[in-house]
């Protein structure tokens, strides 16, 4: 027992070593300015770019909660993937190559500089709303991640809580620190990856030992039988219902800053999106059906589970030998761990590219900057631990609806500087953004979501204020960009 | 297999071929579409 647990310990550390080298690695090819700390040069190719992308998208929910969503509700949980395929389709191929294409032409350097720029907003109100919209939620997200960790170490390997968020945030302050946005980069590829490999070998593994696909479902229809229906053993509207609220979900994916973040560093706005695509699809389709057969894999093995999200980690631990679980714990980890990296190099490039340079009236040099942005960064990793340990109620009910908040605030608004530019100006794009952030998080406080998903209202209402208000103020202040006057 | 029920095949199955089919065709789609703004030369 004792040495099993050594085992598994011993191969977590070797990850952890491996993952912290690699950053450091991935800074020692940079320089010393902002446009490498924070966008690696705009040279990541399809593999890495579509990699990272899926990874940060996913985070540790899709071990945790898509597993024990499965490990409850059965086959419905399928419905997710054509739903995260029509977002990520929407997010990757549509608005990928048009934002790489006139963010490299804006020289912007972020979501909200772009949004700056795009409107040729001198007064900088965009910018500080979208940033300050940002901070709020994700401050709290950060500590959330820490939290996820906290709790996993803790089922898995029995680990003290706190310390498992301490050594979280650490190796991730650590290598961002070091290596930056190509750190981020190329440990989230790695991660990736190895989240990937698990999610595609193990639910495998697992259905040839219970006797084959026939045998498997057997299996799990004789436990239950509702978790081999579409919608839960619901039909006629509830059914519907069930399922459009689904497939809405994915659309969640476009206005996401950590993410959008990957299409301003790719290395074209072409071919880097048609072979990113595959990579990306591959990542969805492993992961969905992965997740899902694992939690119902955990259903046969382990059917009187108290806690369902428990269901992948408890399974694992019940099954597999030491290094394999060493390995998986670490496939977790990692997939948090992507996601806590993303948003804090969102977080840090928010303050100190962003709010520094509007408010600050001293001027830095661009290696000054980026010392700066490293201060900041330990700022936000002691931040976001301290809340994690602290666990205040009030501060984690932001993250609930974090992502719905950046989706109905930046997706809209997106779209429209990316399409329809002529039909948007500033204050049709602050009041936008302001209502959209505003009717998500009422929705959600009223207890409403239980029937709409928040984002949906959210985004409705965004988009009819943001063309409502830009009809109804001075047309002569429609001053999107005009790209070609500024230097690339 | 003859127990497994159809929607269960068809998610598991069709669910993962219908995703590829539909990444298949927009990503044709859009590189089409991108070879026909360069060529007229569309600014954004």
């Amino acid at each position: 027992m004792i040495t099993s647990s050594l085992i598994i310990v011993g191969v977590f550390i070797l990850y952890l070593l491996a993952i912290f080298y690699l950053g450091v690695l991935a800074g020692k090819g940079m320089n010393d300015n902002e446009e490498s700390y924070f966008l690696g040069n705009r040279s990541f190719g399809f593999y890495s770019s579509a990699m990272s992308s899926a990874a940060t998208d996913t985070s540790g929910w899709i071990f945790i909660g898509a597993a024990g969503y499965a490990y409850v509700s059965g086959a419905e949980f399928m419905w997710m993937l054509p739903a995260y395929a029509f977002g990520g389709i929407l997010s990757w191929l549509i608005v990928g190559p048009a934002l790489r294409r006139q963010s490299s032409k804006l020289g912007a350097r972020d979501l909200a500089d772009y949004f700056e720029k795009k409107l040729n907003d001198k007064t900088h109100l965009i910018k500080v709303t979208a940033t300050c919209i940002i901070i709020l939620f994700f401050i709290p997200y950060l500590g959330s991640q820490l939290t996820a960790a906290g709790k996993t170490m803790n089922v898995v390997m029995n680990m003290d809580y706190n310390l498992a968020m301490v050594i979280t945030a650490v190796v991730v302050v650590a290598y961002c620190f070091f290596g930056g946005y190509r750190a981020v980069m190329w440990t989230d590829t790695f991660q990736g990856t190895l989240m990937i490999l698990i999610l595609g070998a193990l639910p495998v593994y697992l259905i040839f030992s219970l006797g084959g696909w026939g045998a498997f479902w057997g299996q799990l229809l004789a436990i239950d039988p509702i978790l081999g229906t579409a919608a839960s053993g619901k039909s006629g509207a509830l059914a519907f219902g069930l399922v459009f609220g689904m497939m809405v979900m994915g659309l969640g994916t476009v206005g996401q800053p950590q993410n959008l973040q990957r299409y301003f560093t790719t290395k074209d706005a072409t071919e880097t999106f048609y072979k990113g695509m595959w990579v990306k699809a591959a990542f969805n389709i492993i992961s969905m059906t992965g997740a899902c057969l694992l939690g119902l894999a955990a259903r046969i093995y382990l059917p009187n589970l108290t806690d369902s999200e428990n269901a992948f980690p408890a399974l694992v631990y019940e099954l597999m030998p030491p290094v394999i679980i060493g390995i998986i714990i670490a496939g977790i980890f990692a997939a948090i761990q992507s996601t806590y990296s993303s948003q804090l190099l969102v977080v840090v490039q928010s303050i100190g590219d962003d709010l520094m340079k509007v408010f600050s009236k001293k001027q830095r040099s661009s290696k000054e900057s980026v010392n700066l942005s490293r201060l900041i960064m330990i700022g936000m990793g002691i931040l976001s631990l301290g809340l994690a340990l602290i666990n205040l109620d009030t501060v984690f009910k932001l993250i609930l609806y974090a992502q719905s908040v950046m989706a109905a605030a930046f997706g809209p608004l997106l779209l429209m500087l990316l399409f329809w530019p002529s039909r948007v100006n500033k204050w049709g794009s602050f009041s936008g953004m302001v209502t959209g952030a505003f009717v998500t998080s009422v929705w959600y406080a009223t207890g409403m979501s239980e029937y709409v998903w928040e984002i949906v209202p959210g985004s409705l209402s965004a988009i009819l204020v943001l063309l409502l208000v830009t009809k109804l103020t001075n047309k002569k202040e429609l001053t999107f960009t005009e790209e070609k006057k500024v230097k690339s | 297999m003859n127990q497994i029920p159809f929607i269960v095949q068809a998610l598991f199955i069709g669910g993962p071929i219908f995703c590829i089919v539909l990444y298949g065709i927009s990503i044709h789609l859009v590189k089409k579409h991108h070879e026909k703004e360069y060529k007229e030369g569309v600014e954004d």
